[in-house]
């Protein structure tokens, strides 16, 4: 069964935004209530988990290019040679 | 001083940012690791995470060029060099394990390579790209609902956030019956 997009928030608001104590206590009650609920939350955390694992990889792919560009465009010949007589001794 | 109107000309989008910083503050860090002993290949890794996490630091803030970017920057890496390639834990004083530690948190949490070469990951990256990048431009890069409206073309902020919550409800879903189907457990 798809998650209801209250709960989705509420999972949300529980996990990210560091809920003071008498939320903490609600949730608790939450989950005695709600069996499934557990295991919904379970799944969100792994859910943020990939999208920021998503997001570094689509940062480091960036960074790989910007590299990249300045160690093969013509107009950043000075850059490159600067760096590079660090390591040609 | 208005500290607004002074930086205003040097906000950048990521990509500018990013090579500014990178023309600005790799000479540095290459010169070090040379200095230390290590490889114009050492450099480049240790830089470009240290720009990760600089970039992390960052994140949800406007993308602006500092005075303080090269010696933030300078910090990371000879942090991450000496965590990394020289000295021995035994030498850090507990302070600098520490802070060693809060670097070193985020980025072994989210780089993690059995998440990134998981057969859900690729999934996500080809079939939910779109909410994927939708999801990522608010969790990762900590975008506002404006922004986020901004830059995939809704209405407004409200659309936004009906968007951002069916993104997430689609993905859970997949998370879900993917992590059962091919038992791809990523932890």
């Amino acid at each position: 069964m798809k998650t209801s997009l209250n709960e989705l928030q509420l999972i949300e608001d529980f996990l990210l935004a560091d809920p003071a104590g008498e939320e903490k206590t609600l949730m608790q009650a939450r989950l005695v209530l709600q069996p499934g609920l557990q295991e919904s939350i379970h799944w969100q955390q792994k859910t943020y988990r990939l999208v920021n694992t998503y997001g570094r990889e689509q940062l480091k792919q960036e960074i790989s290019q910007v590299h990249q560009m300045l160690f093969t465009a013509a107009e950043h010949l000075s850059f490159r040679q600067k760096v590079l007589r660090f390591f040609n001794k | 001083m208005d500290a607004k109107r002074n930086t205003a000309s040097s906000c950048k989008d990521r990509e500018a940012w990013l090579r500014e910083l990178y023309k600005k503050a790799f000479p540095l860090v290459a010169a070090f690791v040379s200095r230390m002993g290590g490889s114009l290949e050492e450099a480049r890794d240790i830089f470009q995470d240290s720009l990760i996490i600089y970039y992390e630091k960052s994140a949800g803030q406007e993308l602006c060029l500092k005075h303080s970017d090269k010696a933030y920057l300078f910090g990371i890496a000879r942090h991450l060099w000496s965590r990394r390639y020289r000295e021995s834990a035994r030498q850090l004083s507990i302070e600098e394990l520490q802070a060693d530690f809060d670097e070193h948190a985020g980025l072994v949490d989210a780089a993690d390579p059995e998440v990134s070469s998981s057969r859900l990951f690729r999934l996500l990256q080809t079939a939910g790209q779109k909410c994927m990048q939708l999801l990522s431009a608010f969790y990762y890069e900590k975008l506002s609902m404006e922004q986020l409206a901004e830059r995939f073309g809704f209405s407004g902020p409200r659309s936004a956030t009906a968007q951002k919550f069916k993104c997430l409800e689609k993905v859970k879903e997949t998370v879900k019956e993917k992590s059962i189907s091919y038992e791809d457990i990523f932890e």
